[in-house]
């Protein structure tokens, strides 16, 4: 296994409040990894350290040995970062097509291409068909985000964060607001895509984490207090006690 | 079936056939106004690409106008006069060369846009269209207090710059130097807005978050449509200046930035031969109404004021409404 | 140069910024409540100064001439209100300018068509004619001392207004949250209407104030519009404290710079080449002023962060 992504003792505080102290954890090929923890146990904060959008106080950040602790989020991103926003995020006057065009674009610096069109099919089409495919939106290529329904368009953000040909997806909740069908398919999704990109998951729905997570690392009070596969965190007494309040 | 691309051929080959038509019934004056239609629809195409498709609300597009419009006077007027322009690092006395007179406009009409846009997109919103409306006041005020150019009263020059021996001061053949900038602008936007970067352009009016979590800058994005647009409306001034013959301030006055938005929000905002048809109403409805009554712009504000309220999609907009009704 | 001139200009200064902030002062509360860009607010300083010209030709009384022009304004703002700025709040910004832009049109070309293209003239009232010792045997109009205490009443009535009335706490609780004031009961269309009139009033008001120092004509409002709109960016929407202190500075700015630049240009060049170049930077002051401060604080002295 190769670790894609390393977290080492990253420390972060406001103020008096510890929002990270001394998390460390890795990503590594091939899995899906997830992190939970109760509201206010610091995953926004670390989050937001990962991508860049936030600057710890100290420790590093890897992604595939190279440090970016320092970096700007676009420089993240052109390293190889994708995420999904809590909210979703998509541009809704564009069609799916074009959404996922736009971070094509983005990925391949082409946005300073002032002459070839859009339409010509000449653009990476054949990738984006992939992608489309992919997460099941082929057939709709052509519909504006606007008209989606919630479940397509946490497929469509997931598509737009495989156009960025990441090493790592960061998603962020991907399930709320879904119904049970649509679960589902998100499912089937993410283990197809997890063999290329592997995936960092923020997750409330214990039985989709369960269900679907190679690995989970629980946050709580900004510390990881148990990391380990579904069987092993079900057992955990300290995880228990987190989230429960008994051992 | 009417879609907008036959609206804009359609609109494109009457403004040459009328043309036309005026010079063979020796009508100097329509064909006047032709040109003048032509030079505001690139004022306005320039300002449709920032305004338009990245959603940038720019009251100072008369800034870009107006230092075109200079820039060609001053130009011209040493070279008419041979008088020194500068004398370091070499000597210069202007040109009345079109060639040249085009080149220093978007030179110094996109330095300009670079310097205005690096300033004014550190805002958004309602602060970006306030500063871009100072910012070209100011500009409109030193015109006004520098005596060498004329100061408030403007100055005249008296011919038009030549362009390959052609005689410019011929309307019909002035007219088609303003014809072919038409084309060469509306080909340039057409492509633009199609192209990876204007696809990021759009993006930008709608959600900056998402575009930059794709990798893209939104500011550069902005700052390069701005430049461009700059440089656009630079030579739609150009052209104005020569077609009249005369500079004045007048040229870098906010009602002038007002009447290149309204230009765009009467053909239909967002779309690539917006500001033609919104032009060729504009200069229409002013020749038509002003030869009934002095006061035409109460009638013009009412009319802008109901497009606003209740027909959104501008003259293509309603066309193309009314033919799906149908 | 002696020291009563430059008494006398910072005076001036003074009143400018008085003025600019009863134009600044209703715009950013339009703006910082209702969401709303006002560009027809330099219509409603033509209207008042208009209106104060034609009572003055009737009944030629200032007194009851400044009344009309801070009522009619009111009046004409009202109605402009109810008929139209109603139906833009929840439009964007384009939409505004663009309506507000018409407007402009409409009441220029109007006003232009009633009283015709020539200036009208406004005359001080004998108790306010010639001037008056400040001290030290330095002595200023009386007028411009007026308009200076005019500033300072209607700055000390908005800080009332809007810090201890209940009107106030209204006004307040709309600029962060509309739908929270609409939720405690409050009208939000008559709140709405009733600062657009009060706004509209301010302008009037400083319209037959300026148009008695220099000439009422079409026009007059918009040189005026375009500061207010310096000082709102240099002060930050929809703080009066920040519309208040900006109109001062650019008040100062505006008229020392136009003032001293020429002065101090003499003593390295010419003096006409000192005073067309003084006056050409004196007059670019304030927007290099508002560049700086945008630079260093994009959203104004006293503006909410952007989100």
């Amino acid at each position: 296994m190769n670790k894609i992504l390393q977290i080492i003792d990253l420390k972060k505080n406001f103020g008096a409040i510890t929002a990270s102290n001394k998390i460390n954890f890795c990503l590594e090929t091939g899995e899906i990894h997830a992190l939970i923890g109760p509201n206010g146990a610091g995953k926004s904060t670390l989050i937001k350290q990962i991508m860049g959008e936030m600057k710890q106080d100290s420790g590093e950040i890897i992604l595939s040995g190279i440090n970016i602790s320092n970096l700007t989020t676009e420089d993240r991103i052109h390293l190889g970062f994708a995420r999904s926003f809590q909210i979703t995020d998509v541009i809704s006057d564009f069609t799916i097509f074009q959404n996922v065009l736009l971070a094509k674009i983005g990925k391949e610096k082409k946005f300073y291409n002032f002459y070839s069109s859009i339409d010509s099919g000449e653009l990476t089409y054949e990738e984006i068909k992939t992608i489309l495919l992919k997460i099941d939106l082929w057939d709709e290529r052509e519909k504006p985000a606007s008209l989606l329904s919630h479940g397509e368009r946490r497929q469509l953000e997931i598509g737009i964060a495989l156009a960025l040909n990441p090493k790592l997806i960061l998603l962020d909740e991907p399930m709320a607001g879904l119904s049970l069908d649509k679960i589902e398919k998100m499912k089937v999704i993410f283990n197809q895509i997890k063999d290329d990109v592997p995936i960092l998951l923020i997750e409330h729905n214990m039985d989709v984490v369960f269900s679907i997570a190679n690995r989970i690392s629980v946050l709580v009070n900004g510390k990881i207090i148990a990391s380990g596969t579904s069987s092993e965190i079900k057992s955990n007494l300290d995880v228990k006690e987190a989230y429960l309040g008994t051992a | 079936m009417i879609s907008e691309k036959n609206i804009s051929y359609i609109s494109l080959i009457s403004l040459l056939l009328i043309a036309i038509f005026a010079e063979y019934f020796n009508e100097p004056y329509l064909i006047t106004l032709l040109s003048r239609i032509i030079i505001f629809s690139i004022a306005a195409i320039g300002l449709n690409l920032v305004l338009g498709f990245g959603n940038l609300i720019s009251f100072g597009h008369a800034a870009f106008f107006g230092l075109g419009g200079y820039i060609s006077g001053i130009l011209a007027i040493h070279a008419f006069n041979s008088e020194l322009l500068i004398s370091w690092p070499f000597l210069f006395s202007g040109s009345n060369n079109s060639l040249i007179i085009w080149s220093f406009t978007i030179l110094f009409c996109s330095l300009l846009a670079l310097l205005l846009g690096a300033l004014c997109l550190r805002t958004s919103g309602v602060y970006f269209i306030m500063i871009t409306l100072a910012f070209a006041q100011m500009l409109y005020y030193f015109a006004i207090s520098w005596p060498s150019y004329g100061g408030e009263d403007g100055f005249s020059i008296y011919v038009r710059s030549t362009l390959f021996g052609i005689n410019t001061m011929q309307g019909l053949n002035f007219f088609l130097i303003c014809f072919f900038w038409l084309l060469i602008i509306l080909f340039t936007i057409n492509r633009v807005v199609k192209s990876p970067f204007g696809l990021a352009l759009r993006a930008t009016r709608f959600n900056l978050t998402r575009v930059k979590s794709v990798g893209i800058n939104p500011f550069k994005i902005q700052l390069i449509a701005f430049v461009l647009s700059g440089a656009i409306t630079g030579i739609a001034g150009s052209l104005y200046v020569d077609l009249n013959r005369f500079v004045s301030p007048s040229l870098l006055s906010w009602q002038m930035s007002g009447e290149f938005i309204v230009f765009i929000l009467i053909g239909g905002l967002g779309r690539i031969y917006g500001p033609l048809i919104g032009a060729a109403f504009f200069v229409t409805f002013e020749q038509f109404f002003g030869s009934y009554t002095e006061h035409w712009q109460i009638f013009l504000g009412i009319i802008i004021i109901s497009t606003v309220l209740f027909a959104k999609g501008g003259i293509i907009g309603f066309i193309l409404e009314y033919r799906k009704n149908e | 140069m002696t020291a009563e001139l430059l008494i006398e200009q910072l005076l001036n200064g003074l009143q400018f910024g008085f003025m600019l902030f009863l134009m600044s002062a209703g715009l950013t509360l339009i703006f910082g409540v209702m969401g709303l860009i006002n560009l027809a607010h330099g219509s409603f300083y033509m209207i008042g100064a208009f209106s104060a010209a034609a009572t003055f030709a009737f009944f030629n009384s200032f007194w009851l001439s400044l009344f009309a022009s801070f009522s009619c304004a009111a009046v004409v703002g009202v109605i402009v209100e109810k008929t139209i700025i109603r139906k833009l709040y929840n439009r964007d910004h384009l939409d505004q300018v663009l309506v507000t832009f018409a407007l402009i049109l409409f009441f220029s070309e109007l006003i232009r068509w009633i009283f015709g293209a020539f200036p009208l003239y406004l005359d001080v009232p004998k108790i306010l004619n010639g001037s008056i010792e400040i001290f030290g045997g330095i002595y200023y109009s009386k007028y411009r001392l007026f308009i200076i205490f005019v500033g300072l009443i209607i700055a000390t009535f908005l800080f009332f207004l809007i810090g201890k009335t209940n009107l106030g706490i209204q006004i307040r609780a709309g600029q962060y949250d509309r739908e929270m004031i609409s939720a405690l009961g409050v009208n939000i269309s008559k709140l709405y209407t009733l600062l657009f009139g009060i706004g509209a009033a301010l302008a009037g008001l400083a319209g037959a104030l300026i148009g008695t120092i220099q000439s009422v004509e079409v026009g007059m409002g918009e040189p005026i519009l375009i500061l207010a709109f310096v000082i709102i960016v240099i002060g930050g929407i929809g703080s009066i404290k920040g519309a208040l202190i900006a109109s001062l500075l650019v008040g100062l700015v505006d008229t020392l710079g136009r003032f001293l630049i020429p002065w101090v240009l003499q003593t390295i060049t010419n003096p006409s080449d000192a005073m067309s170049i003084g006056s050409a930077i004196g007059s670019m002051l304030i927007y290099i002023l508002m560049a700086i401060i945008l630079i260093l604080r994009p959203t104004g002295l006293y503006g909410k962060k952007l989100s």
